[in-house]
């Protein structure tokens, strides 16, 4: 699990910045580019839950 | 007495072992999960309010020039959408015009056109942008001019609408 932690974190990163980027696009009124930050939201959504599934599963083969 | 002191301890040994692991590793990166749901399901809206912003646009048509008074490689000086926003059309062939807002994006120093080199020109910081579709050729300008969409009629020109118009 401490490698999933790491991962995490890294994913987390990488959202927190697309949500900055989206947020100046926004205020600066480049409206045409947020619906590409949202699908790029939506992607590291379905990232994060397939490598929480398969951490989830490595978990209960490590220490059942 | 006895109660005293256990009150007491309490107090100061406010550390509690047994509930320490109550958001342990795995609990941390399950609520990481849900906030990186809530990022992406907070995001959408802003999404829906740039769909609406985008169908507001700029419906105005507003006469420019009649097609006999600009020659092939001239320029048109007009104001679109409105009367501080300073705009330029440009008739780069027989059939082909050209029009955009002229205002530069580095620091909306006027940009016109250098019939010469073929290029519209900023000359604030040595800013050029491409005439064929605005985008920027050189110097610091971060963006391409915002494009003015043209209409014929009757051998006049109109300005209908604009693209990019927010800086």
């Amino acid at each position: 699990m401490k490698m999933a932690w790491w991962v995490f974190m890294s994913l987390l990163t990488v959202q927190i910045i697309l949500i900055q980027y989206m947020v100046e696009e926004y205020l600066a009124g480049h409206s045409g580019d947020l619906f590409y930050y949202v699908l790029a939201l939506g992607f590291m959504f379905i990232l994060t839950i397939i490598t929480y599934l398969f951490f989830r599963r490595v978990d209960k083969v490590m220490d059942p | 007495m006895k109660k005293i002191e256990e009150f007491l301890r309490k107090l100061s040994f406010n550390i509690r072992r047994d509930r320490e692991l109550d958001l342990n590793r795995r609990g941390f990166i399950a609520s990481t999960l849900s906030l990186m749901g809530v990022f992406f399901v907070s995001a959408t809206p802003l999404a829906v309010l740039s769909k609406n912003r985008k169908e507001e646009g700029h419906e105005s048509e507003l006469f420019i020039v009649n097609e006999k008074d600009i020659s092939v490689g001239e320029s048109v000086s007009f104001h679109y959408p409105e009367e501080n926003d300073s705009a330029i059309l440009v008739r780069i062939s027989e059939k082909e015009y050209r029009a955009y807002n002229n205002k530069c994006t580095h620091l909306m120093c006027p940009v016109y056109w250098e019939k010469d080199t073929g290029k519209l020109t900023c000359p604030c910081h040595n800013g050029f942008f491409n005439v064929e579709d605005g985008s920027v050729l050189a110097g610091p300008p971060p963006r391409p001019l915002p494009s003015i969409k043209l209409k014929f009629k009757n051998k006049k020109i109109y300005a209908v609408g604009i693209t990019q118009a927010q800086h």
